[in-house]
C-alpha cells in the first residue's frame, strides 16, 4: 500500500475524530505561558509516557507482552551519558546512537527468544532487564574509565527555559509516536503485526513472515525507547540504573499498555491518563508504595477479567453507542424469534 | 593456583546454597509443569515468608524449627486461596500461559510494595541461636548453611515422595500428563492446580524461613531469586526434580567458586550466559520433566 493510500486509510477511518482531539490538545498545549512548573514536569512526565508506551506498543502489536522496555529505554540515556560525557559526542549523535544500541539489543532478544512461544519472550524479556542491570553495574570492570552513574554537564539556560524546552521535546516525542503508530496500523506490516496478535499459526499458513516481523517490532520498538531515553537523560541529567532500569518503571510501562489496550494506537493515551494523575495523587496523600499495590492489583484484575484492556472496551463501548442501527437492529432480530 | 582448602571451602558452600536455590526452583518447576504457569511471584512469596517469619521469631522468640511448622501449612494454604480466588480464572482464557505469568508478575508487585509499606526498604536480617562453625574431616562449614542445606534437602525428599510414591502424587503425574484423560480417571484438575500451587508455595514458605538467617533481607530481593530460579529450570528441565537438584547445585557451586578464579562481577555474566545457550539451543533443559 502506498504512503498516500495509507494516508487517506486513516483519514477515512472513523478514527480521525480521535485525531482531530488529538490536534486539539496540540494547539492548547501551546500556550505553555501560564503552567506553572509543577504542572509543566507532570506534563512532561505524561508525554513521557505516552512515548515509551507506544514504542512497547509496538511489539504489543502483534500481543507478545515486553516486561524489558525500561532496558532500552536505560541503555539510550546511558549511551548518551557516556557518549556525551566521555566521547564528547555532539548531543544529537549521542541520541541517535541511543536509539542504535537499543534498536541493537532490541534485535538481539528478538533473534533469541521471539522464536519461542509468548510466555517465553515475556519473561526472558524481564531476564534482559536484569541482565542489562548487571553488565551496567560492573562496566568498571570492562572499561576502567566508566562509572555507573553519570552526572551531566548543567545546561546553560534558566529553570523555566529549561523546563519549556523538554516539555515540547517530550511533547514533540509523544505525538510522533502516536502518529507513527497510527500510519503503522495501515501498512502491510501492520497488517501483519495484527494478524499474528490474532492467530499465530494461521497467519504464518497464510504467508505471514512470523519471525521477522517480531524481530522488526521489536528492535523499532528499543529504538524509539532508546531515542526517548537518550532525550530523558537530558532533562532528568542524573543517569543511574536505579532510575533507568527499575522493574517499577518496566511494570508501570507494561501497566499502561496493557490497561489502555496493547495493539491500539490509543491504548497509551488511556493508560497513561488512568495513570498519571491517580499516580501523582496517591504519592502525594498516601505513600508510592500503596499506589503499586493498588496498580498491582488492578493490574491483575484487568488482565482476568477484560484482557482487551479498558481502552478497546471503552472504544468498542463508544462505537456501539454512535452506531444507530445497533438498537433498530437488535429489535429487528428480537421480533423475529 | 588456587589453595585446595579454600578450593574445598568455596565447593562445600556452593553445594549448601545450591540445595537451597534447589528448593526454591522445586516449587516454581513443579507449577511450570504441572499447571503451565510461570508464577513469577513465587520469589516474592519466599521474601513474604522470610519478613512474616522474622516478626514470628521476633515476637515469639520460638526458633527456626517452631517456625518452619508453623509457616509451612501456613503458606500452603495462602498459596492455594491465591490460586484459588486470583490465578485459577486465568485458566479460563485461552492463553492462559501468558494470563498466568502476566498475573503472576502483578502479584508480584503487590505483594514486594505490601513488604515495602510495613516494613520499610532498609536491609534486615536475623542474629540467630545457630551461628558459628562446624568443623569434621578437616573442613569448616557454617552451622547455619549445614542446617539450612540438610533442611532443604528434606523438604525436596519429601516433595519428591509426595510426587512419586503416593496417590495423591499419582493424580498429580496424572494432571501433568494428560490432562483429559487425568480427568476420565476422576482426577479433578482444579482441585490438583490448588494443591500443587499450595505446596509449592510450602516450599518457598520453608525456603523463606531459612532465609533470613542466611542472608540480609529487602523487600526487593525476589527479583535476584526469580532471575535464579528461572536459570535453574530452563537448564535443568521442567518438572524434572533431578534436574532442578543438579541445576541447583551446579549454579551454587558456580557461585561460590567462580570467585575464586574471575572477577565475582564476572560470575552473573557467566551464568547469564550459560541460560542464553540454554534458550538459542536447548529450551526443554537437560532432564527429562516427569515422565
Amino acid at each position: 500500500m502506498s504512503v498516500a493510500d495509507a494516508a487517506l486509510g486513516w483519514l477515512d477511518n472513523t478514527d480521525n475524530r480521535y485525531i482531530g482531539a488529538l490536534a486539539v490538545v496540540f494547539a492548547l498545549a501551546l500556550p505553555v505561558l501560564g503552567l506553572g512548573s509543577y504542572y509543566m514536569q507532570v506534563f512532561i512526565n505524561i508525554f513521557l509516557y505516552i512515548a515509551l508506551v507506544s514504542s512497547w506498543n509496538l511489539i504489543g502489536y502483534t500481543g507478545y507482552i515486553n516486561f524489558g522496555q525500561a532496558a532500552f529505554y536505560g541503555l539510550g540515556a546511558y549511551v548518551l551519558g557516556y557518549g556525551v560525557v566521555y566521547l564528547g559526542l555532539p548531543i544529537p549523535v549521542a541520541v541517535v546512537l541511543g536509539g542504535i544500541f537499543a534498536a541493537a539489543l532490541g534485535f538481539a532478544l528478538g533473534t533469541i527468544t521471539l522464536r519461542l512461544r509468548g510466555h517465553y519472550f515475556s519473561i526472558a524479556s524481564l531476564m534482559l532487564l536484569f541482565i542489562v542491570t548487571v553488565l551496567i553495574t560492573n562496566i568498571s570492570d570492562v572499561i576502567p574509565a566508566a562509572q555507573m552513574e553519570i552526572w551531566l554537564p548543567s545546561v546553560d539556560l534558566s529553570g523555566r527555559m529549561f523546563n519549556t524546552v523538554f516539555y515540547y521535546a517530550f511533547l514533540g516525542l509523544a505525538v510522533f509516536m502516536l502518529l507513527f503508530s497510527i500510519w503503522l496500523e495501515n501498512t502491510k506490516f501492520g497488517y501483519g503485526l495484527k494478524a499474528i496478535k490474532e492467530n499465530e499459526d494461521i497467519a504464518m499458513s497464510l504467508g505471514v513472515p512470523n519471525s521477522k516481523l517480531k524481530t522488526w517490532a521489536l528492535t523499532a520498538s528499543a529504538f524509539f525507547a532508546g531515542i526517548i531515553g537518550s532525550v530523558h537523560a537530558q532533562f532528568f541529567q542524573y543517569i543511574d540504573a536505579s532510575v533507568y532500569f527499575a522493574v517499577t518503571l518496566t511494570f508501570i510501562i507494561v501497566f499502561m499498555g496493557f490497561v489502555g489496550s496493547m495493539g491500539e494506537w490509543y491504548g497509551p493515551l488511556v493508560g497513561v491518563f488512568l495513570f498519571v494523575p491517580v499516580d501523582e495523587a496517591l504519592t502525594y496523600y498516601v505513600s508510592p508504595e500503596f499506589g503499586r499495590i493498588l496498580y498491582g492489583l488492578l493490574f491483575v484484575i484487568i488482565i482476568l477479567a477484560i484482557p482487551q484492556g479498558l481502552g478497546r472496551y471503552i472504544h468498542d463501548w463508544i462505537d456501539e453507542a454512535g452506531d444507530v442501527n445497533t438498537s433498530a437492529q437488535e429489535a429487528a432480530i428480537d421480533s423475529t424469534d | 593456583m588456587v589453595d585446595s582448602g579454600l578450593l574445598a571451602g568455596a565447593v562445600i558452600s556452593g553445594v549448601l546454597i545450591g540445595i537451597f536455590y534447589a528448593l526454591v526452583a522445586s516449587g516454581f518447576s513443579m507449577i511450570w509443569a504441572a499447571m503451565k504457569m510461570v508464577n513469577v511471584s513465587h520469589a516474592a512469596l519466599m521474601v513474604l515468608a522470610a519478613y512474616l517469619s522474622m516478626a514470628f521469631v521476633r515476637a515469639t522468640g520460638l526458633d527456626v524449627f517452631a517456625t518452619l511448622a508453623l509457616m509451612a501449612p501456613a503458606m500452603f494454604l495462602f498459596g492455594g486461596l491465591m490460586y484459588k480466588f486470583v490465578l485459577s480464572h486465568s485458566y479460563r482464557s485461552e492463553d492462559f500461559e501468558t494470563v498466568s505469568l502476566v498475573s503472576t508478575f502483578g502479584l508480584a508487585i503487590v505483594i514486594e510494595n505490601a513488604l515495602l509499606a510495613t516494613w520499610g526498604p532498609t536491609q534486615r536480617s536475623l542474629p540467630s541461636v545457630y551461628g558459628g562453625d562446624v568443623t569434621f574431616a578437616g573442613l569448616t562449614v557454617g552451622r547455619l548453611p549445614l542446617i539450612s542445606g540438610i533442611i532443604a534437602l528434606v523438604a525436596t525428599g519429601i516433595l519428591y515422595y509426595l510426587i512419586y510414591q503416593t496417590g495423591l502424587g499419582r493424580a498429580v503425574r496424572a494432571a501433568w500428563q494428560d490432562e483429559t484423560l487425568a480427568m476420565l480417571h476422576g482426577v479433578n484438575p482444579d482441585r490438583v492446580r490448588f494443591i500443587v500451587f499450595g505446596l509449592a508455595t510450602a516450599l518457598a514458605g520453608i525456603a523463606g524461613v531459612l532465609l533470613p538467617a542466611m542472608r540480609t533481607i529487602n523487600p526487593a530481593l525476589h527479583w535476584e531469586y526469580i532471575v535464579i530460579v528461572f536459570i535453574i529450570v530452563i537448564v535443568g528441565g521442567v518438572g524434572s526434580i533431578v534436574g532442578t537438584l543438579v541445576t541447583g547445585l551446579t549454579l551454587g557451586v558456580i557461585e561460590e567458586v567462580g570467585p575464586l578464579f574471575i572477577s565475582s562481577s564476572w560470575v552473573p555474566v557467566v551464568l547469564y550466559t550459560i541460560l542464553l545457550v540454554f534458550l538459542l539451543a536447548k529450551p526443554d533443559g537437560i532432564f527429562e520433566g516427569v515422565a
